[in-house]
């Protein structure tokens, strides 16, 4: 019994070890380069790409065992006793990753320019939302006025 | 190993990049927020602006998320109306 457990609880210290090691690499998204890329040359003209970068990442683990010795959950608590026992460990962990170009720089002998990338999708989705909420508003002005 | 509940905010500076001529030189800077605890992270890493640096002049050229700024402003109108719209006919009828 005393095996298992400890064979268990092995495994999941292992575990937790590799998800620590996964989220240390992860971490390591807070370099430079993972921001701006390499200089592409075009010419005489240099080009880097800036991006945003996010990561986020969470795991968590779990180990428990049930004593010889167990109790039922009912009013009336008699103690059972018996041979089984039983021992059980879980885990589990989620992440998320994005990037995003924000602007282009470019380098060349007239000097450095930087020029904004928009994203057209999310302003516009930003924009219908305001648009809802000015509809909102209107009808709940017409509904005040009645 | 990473230690627990680690949090800061942080100016990176890239490697410096040389014009074609060798003029100047470009320096990409970038701003990391790092939070992390025991069992979980989250870093956002995002660009700020580049230096330039000639001779002994400096100079820097700033990098916005206008995408960022654009839809923070509009969410942030759509909020303000909709708070308002759930407001106003209310202080309307009791005026009346």
């Amino acid at each position: 019994m005393v095996e298992k457990i400890e064979k268990i609880t092995g495994v999941s210290r292992e575990n937790e070890k590799q998800s620590l090691e996964v989220l240390d690499k992860l971490i390591g998204t807070a370099r430079s380069e993972s921001v701006f890329s390499k200089p592409i040359k075009v010419g005489d003209t240099q080009i880097i790409t800036a991006s945003e970068v996010q990561v986020g990442m969470g795991f968590g683990f779990g180990l428990g065992s049930v004593p010889q010795f167990i109790s039922n959950m009912g009013d009336d608590i008699t103690p059972i006793e018996s041979e089984e026992t039983g021992i059980g460990s879980g885990g589990a962990g989620g992440g998320r990753s994005s990037g995003r170009p924000v602007a282009v720089i470019t380098i060349s002998e007239e000097g450095v320019e930087v020029e904004p990338i928009l994203d057209i999708t999310k302003i516009s989705l930003a924009f219908f939302t305001m648009l809802g909420s000015i509809f909102f508003l209107g009808a709940q002005m017409k509904k005040g006025y009645k | 190993m990473l230690k627990n509940n680690r949090q800061y905010i942080s100016l990176v500076e890239g490697s410096a990049i040389e014009s074609p001529s060798g003029n100047f030189q470009v320096l990409p800077q970038s701003r990391v927020v790092q939070l992390s605890g025991s069992g979980w992270g989250w870093v956002w890493n995002r660009p700020t602006g580049v230096v330039i640096r000639q001779k002994d002049e400096e100079h820097r050229i700033p990098v916005f998320n206008f995408t960022r700024i654009i839809t923070l402003l509009l969410y942030g109108v759509s909020v303000f109306l909709v708070v308002l719209g759930l407001l106003k006919p209310r202080n309307i009828q009791r005026g009346a």
